[in-house]
């Protein structure tokens, strides 16, 4: 009848088992198991352990939210976590003023080298954190006025900038920004992916020698954020994202692979 | 609580029953669910328009699971974690029943077990479930076949060692 004007194929023998058919070819499909009893055993089955797998894993489902998982918990949590990381930045921000080199030198913990990386690390990460989170206007120049925003850019950090091409990393570019750093203009370039994750990719031009020799990476994570900070002889880079560090680091090698002039290889 | 938190809170228990179901682990599901809130309210500023929320938080669920799936399996090597049970409301037959599904289930491939818990248990469309696992939905769909055909023969394999055993 109607299977030879639209043979019942295996997607919509699916689709009856999760009774997702219209009417019309739900009767199609059952007329057809009428007339094919092995297929109708085998889709009996399905629909059989369909509804024994629902049942098994019902009690799950069913129990109380633990504590732990409850949103006003994770909310609390998160607005608590973004104060320290506050107080850190702020911490962070009155050691360079306050500090100076005899200070430093003091505590021995770092040399001027490493202060600036950890420091440039902190600010990059904060204004990660302050521009990812703005809905409405997260870049200042977007990435339709590209050729605008790299003039501008390069204009003011004093070096020529060009955009990584993120794509092959699932990220598209969005657009940046100009940042007023301790140490002078930085651009903020930022990128997002499909399920909303964005990425920021700093920019400094830095004529401070690489504290950790040519070409090596360093990772640093603050609440969650993680970031990969290298120079090269134009620039410092750091790439941050709440990312997984698998993820973060690929995204990493693919900005290096296009900006460093050596290729980019570790 | 906010309208939008509302909305994940109410998402939470299929959430955990999706986790368990991938972990059969208590606490590595929840562990998974909590990441999964986290990474959610982190970004939930930045979400993209109207899709479906349960499709976009069941992806980040997945993508957690994923990329955490090596540290715990390494971890349950080197500790022989047991398998967490389920609640059974039955006697003796029905948790022999339960514990023989699940098994089944855990011969399943995992893109195949991916596919017959979001389309059979929390029925999501096969749209949804293609957004949630970031794949086509031809694929949802020839894995939703094979992997309710793997099911079957799983569970009547499981039925015919039963018969032997009883002769």
């Amino acid at each position: 009848m109607s299977d030879s004007i639209h043979p019942i194929e295996e997607d919509e023998l699916q689709a009856y088992v999760d009774g997702r058919l219209s009417p019309e070819r739900r009767a199609a499909v059952e007329n057809h198991l009428a007339r094919h009893p092995e297929v109708a055993a085998r889709i009996e089955s399905y629909v059989t352990h369909r509804q024994q797998l629902r049942e098994v894993l019902r009690f799950k489902a069913e129990e109380p939210i633990p504590p732990r998982l409850r949103i006003a918990a994770l909310a609390r949590r998160r607005r608590v976590d973004a104060r320290r990381w506050l107080m850190y930045a702020a911490s962070v921000a009155v050691a360079v003023i306050v500090g100076g080199a005899a200070g430093w030198a003091g505590r021995g913990a770092f040399d001027g080298g490493e202060r600036h990386w950890a420091d440039l690390a902190a600010y990059a990460l904060g204004a990660h954190r302050v521009f990812v989170a703005d809905a409405r206007r997260p870049v200042e120049v977007r990435a339709d006025a590209e050729d605008q925003l790299v003039r501008w850019l390069s204009s003011r950090i004093g070096r020529p900038i060009a955009v990584p091409d993120l794509r092959s990393a699932s990220l598209r570019f969005m657009g940046g920004r100009l940042l007023a750093t301790p140490d002078g203009p930085a651009a903020q370039l930022m990128y997002d992916d499909a399920a909303g994750t964005r990425v920021t990719v700093f920019l400094q031009a830095d004529p401070r020698p690489n504290p950790i020799g040519a070409g090596g990476i360093r990772q640093v994570s603050i609440d969650g954020i993680g970031s990969l900070n290298w120079s090269d002889e134009r620039f410092t880079y750091i790439v941050s994202a709440a990312l997984d560090p698998g993820r973060l680091d690929a995204v990493g090698r693919l900005v290096r692979s296009q900006v460093t002039t050596d290729g980019g290889r570790p | 609580m906010r309208d939008d938190e509302l909305r994940l809170e109410l998402q939470i228990p299929a959430l955990r029953r999706y986790a368990w179901a991938l972990t059969r682990h208590d606490d590595d599901a929840d562990d998974l669910v909590q990441d999964c809130l986290e990474r959610a309210l982190a970004r939930s500023a930045t979400r993209r328009g109207d899709g479906s929320l349960r499709a976009w938080l069941f992806s980040i669920l997945h993508n957690v699971f994923i990329s955490g799936r090596r540290k715990a399996l390494l971890r349950r090597m080197q500790a022989l974690d047991e398998v967490s049970e389920p609640v059974v409301s039955g006697g003796q037959e029905d948790r022999v029943a339960m514990n023989e599904m699940l098994a089944a289930l855990e011969t399943l491939p995992e893109d195949q077990r991916a596919v017959l818990l979001l389309v059979g248990v929390e029925d999501f469309s096969y749209a949804e479930a293609a957004t949630a696992l970031d794949v086509p939905i031809g694929t949802v769909m020839s894995r939703l076949s094979r992997g309710r055909e793997r099911l079957r023969q799983a569970l009547e394999g499981q039925a015919q060692t039963r018969l032997k055993v009883v002769r």
